[in-house]
């Protein structure tokens, strides 16, 4: 099982629906806000997400649904190196062509008051589309390239074995789509040699996507002796986070992390695995929680 | 969002802090017009507590500001913090509204 180079399968998708009017833009700004960066955005992209989505948002209350009320429902997934906005609601369609460019020059007494919103989430993406459709309903899909780093794609794994049952993985660099499997199949190669117990020593990850969240999952399951889940079912492994998220804490751990970078500690918050996976700022009292 | 207006002298202070979008705009709407219909042009927006806003903020900014230079004052930012300055800057808004470090030094900007 090997990874497409260069394509990114993200198997996590995340849907909500938002029902009422605009008393729900600060709720739709919280989703959106968290799953642009568990899908790997750092803080500019989310906010590029948050600000386009919010006024996409406002818009749909404010013109396409008659009575100011309505049901939205939000949509992000990750593409390649995009992440992806989509919103689906019924409601009134509109000629995008037809929205003037404001002018953005000239002094104050000129410039439109209106106009700003759909000019916003134009600059903020890097590509916005409208469908209209009276019977299945309106869909406006925006997309943008996440300020992803350079190494993306590129992982280095160095085992270390400190004990007859534990392992230290150093992984370094950029765990993504491209890479995660790799992961998943180291431990399962370690497993066979009598290793219950691993810690991810990530100080050097500068980098993780959700693929990486699906990798630290499925080790998580492998470990505990279960299957790992088939990483290319979506919706499936998507179930099994939440799982493993309202699944009771065991008394031992059997896998920990080492020294998160604050982009990914942030990731590993937002996703809930915080709760689930110990984290220790060590290697030392990484090994004293798991011997 | 929460608003705060304060006197100083002839300016008027308005702090509005938390978010501001399409539902929470027309509050500081309200604000502003209530101090341009007494007479009070000299307007200072204190965004230092403004952690966000939306196209429908900056609506009424512009509203206000275009409202206080017809009647001889102004409107003027004061503390505006990051995430609220890229939206000015997707705007164009920096270049016409006058723009300070916090409320004292946008207050004495008008003496």
């Amino acid at each position: 099982m090997r990874a497409r180079a260069g394509v990114t399968r993200s198997p996590l998708r995340l849907t909500r629906t938002f029902e009422g009017s605009l008393e729900q833009l600060a709720l739709m700004r919280e989703f959106v806000v968290e799953t642009a960066q568990v899908l790997g955005g750092n803080q500019e992209d989310a906010f590029a997400c948050e600000l386009a989505t919010d006024e996409a948002a406002t818009n749909i209350f404010n013109h396409a649904f008659e009575t100011g009320q309505g049901r939205i429902t939000l949509t992000m997934w990750r593409q390649d190196a995009q992440v992806v906005t989509r919103l689906h609601y019924q409601g009134r369609s509109f000629d995008p062509s037809r929205i003037p460019e404001p002018s953005l020059t000239g002094p104050l007494e000129e410039r439109p008051a209106g106009g700003l919103g759909l000019y916003f989430m134009r600059q903020l993406m890097d590509q916005v589309d409208f469908e209209f459709d009276a019977v299945n309903g309106n869909v406006l899909t925006m997309r943008r390239i996440l300020n992803i780093p350079e190494r993306y794609g590129f992982m280095e794994l160095q085992i270390e074995r400190p004990s007859g049952n534990i392992a230290v993985i150093h992984v370094k660099g950029s765990v993504d789509g491209s890479n995660f499997k790799q992961l998943i199949e180291q431990v399962e190669t370690l497993i066979p040699q009598g290793v219950e117990r691993v810690a991810l020593e990530i100080s050097g990850c500068e980098y993780m996507s959700s693929s990486g969240l699906v990798a630290l999952n499925a080790i998580t399951k492998l470990l505990r002796g279960e299957r790992a889940p088939d990483p290319e079912n979506g919706w499936a492994v998507l179930k099994t986070l939440d799982d493993a998220r309202s699944a009771p804490a065991t008394a031992k751990p059997t896998l920990a992390l080492i020294n998160p970078t604050p982009r990914v500690d942030r990731v590993l918050d937002l996703a809930g695995l915080k709760n689930i996976i110990p984290t220790y700022s060590d290697t030392a009292s990484a090994l004293a929680a798991l011997g | 969002m929460e608003l705060n207006t304060t006197a100083k002298g002839d300016v008027r202070v308005v702090a509005v802090n938390g978010n501001l979008d399409a539902l929470t705009a027309p509050e500081l709407a309200d604000a502003l017009s209530t101090q341009l219909r007494q007479g009070n042009a000299k307007l200072v927006a204190d965004l230092t507590g403004l952690e966000y806003t939306s196209s429908a903020g900056l609506r009424v900014l512009l509203n206000a500001a275009k409202e206080a230079r017809s009647k001889g004052g102004d409107l003027r930012f004061a503390g505006v913090q990051t995430n609220v300055k890229k939206v000015l800057d997707l705007s164009g808004f920096m270049s016409i509204i006058k723009s300070f470090p916090d409320a004292d030094s946008a207050v004495a900007s008008y003496a």
